[in-house]
């Protein structure tokens, strides 16, 4: 169970930070470049 | 047509890495179903006293899931080099002073900006979804294949192996609906408005040809901040759609854990062997790494 919870907390950090990516990439060019610079 | 394929950057490789990945995906799935079909009779036969098909059964490597983890990657970072290449030239070209050599590069840009991101939205969801499922049928079809040979091993010493036997791991149903719930509650909604920003751009970017150059700007800028904010609210949707996917995974691998299962199997599991820290040690990396992008972006 322990497993299974560490891979979920894993999971979600991962989808947290690549909503976030995705939506500073897509939101072009109000923030794109502050992550992804020229 | 043929006019969007020529102003889409790298279209031919975007479609054939899709494709490409599509067909892994569905090898990895189908690879996946049959080892699952195969270990259903073998257990099916150990019930009845007969371990031979149990005993028969490979330990699957992690490959298959590593690879259908890393092709959806792979296709959204070699769509958003290509976004980026035009989003340069966009920037070379806004740095112009010549009017006709900033007309000349701007509009192949923005064209490519356009559809490479239109192509981008249409073909990494549909690796992503495929890639979710074949991973969550290799996870599968790895751990009830040890699972059940724990139950061969258990059996074998005269030990009671019934709980590895009826419970040998996870379903692959339990993970296609975790990995699928931050799929479609996180990165849908993202995508959608993603899609949504492209056709407001697209429509006002259409609005501006036959214009003076002094009208085209602030409908193009009305089109930019429209799609801007449709892309804030597909995020706050995204947000909260990841925070939901992680409380139905976690209630998931509550309510099927194995584990739990087969505590509550008269005679007990008793574990043979120890259970590797690759796993754990993929998650805190992800997850220290998720965390140094999310700071690094922030700073």
């Amino acid at each position: 169970m322990a497993r299974s919870v560490l891979y979920v907390v894993a999971g979600s950090a991962a989808a947290w930070v690549g909503v976030d990516l995705l939506y500073h990439f897509l939101r072009f060019p109000d923030s794109y470049g502050r992550i992804f610079p020229f | 047509m043929f006019d969007r394929i020529e102003e889409t950057p790298g279209f031919w490789l975007v479609a054939g890495l899709s494709m490409g990945a599509i067909g892994a995906e569905l090898l990895i799935l189908l690879i996946s179903w049959v080892r699952l079909a195969r270990q259903r009779r073998a257990s099916q036969q150990a019930v009845g006293g007969d371990w031979q098909a149990v005993a028969a059964l490979k330990s699957p490597s992690r490959l298959p899931e590593i690879v259908a983890a890393l092709l959806p990657v792979a296709v959204a970072l070699t769509s958003a080099r290509l976004v980026h290449g035009s989003r340069t030239l966009l920037a070379t070209a806004m740095g112009q002073h010549d009017p006709e050599a900033k007309a000349r590069l701007l509009y192949p840009a923005l064209n490519g900006e356009i559809n490479g991101l239109a192509m981008g939205l249409w073909l990494v969801p549909l690796v992503a979804l495929l890639g979710g499922v074949a991973l969550a049928f290799a996870i599968s079809a790895r751990l009830r294949a040890r699972g059940l040979l724990r139950a061969q091993s258990l059996a074998a010493r005269h030990e009671n192996a019934s709980a590895w036997l009826k419970f040998p791991g996870p379903r692959a149903g339990t993970l296609v609906a975790g990995i699928g719930a931050f799929l479609v509650l996180g990165f849908a909604p993202i995508a959608r408005a993603g899609f949504a920003a492209v056709a407001t751009t697209m429509s006002h970017l259409a609005a501006t040809a036959g214009l003076e150059m002094k009208d085209k700007g602030p409908i193009f800028k009305e089109g930019l901040d429209r799609a801007s904010g449709l892309l804030d609210q597909g995020f706050l949707i995204a947000r909260g759609g990841v925070v939901v996917a992680a409380v139905i995974a976690l209630y998931l691998a509550w309510r099927f854990s194995p584990a739990r299962a087969q505590a509550g199997v008269p005679g007990g599991s008793r574990p043979v062997h120890g259970e590797g820290a690759f796993g754990p040690i993929v998650a805190l990396v992800t997850t220290a790494l998720a965390v140094a992008v999310y700071l690094a972006g922030r700073s």
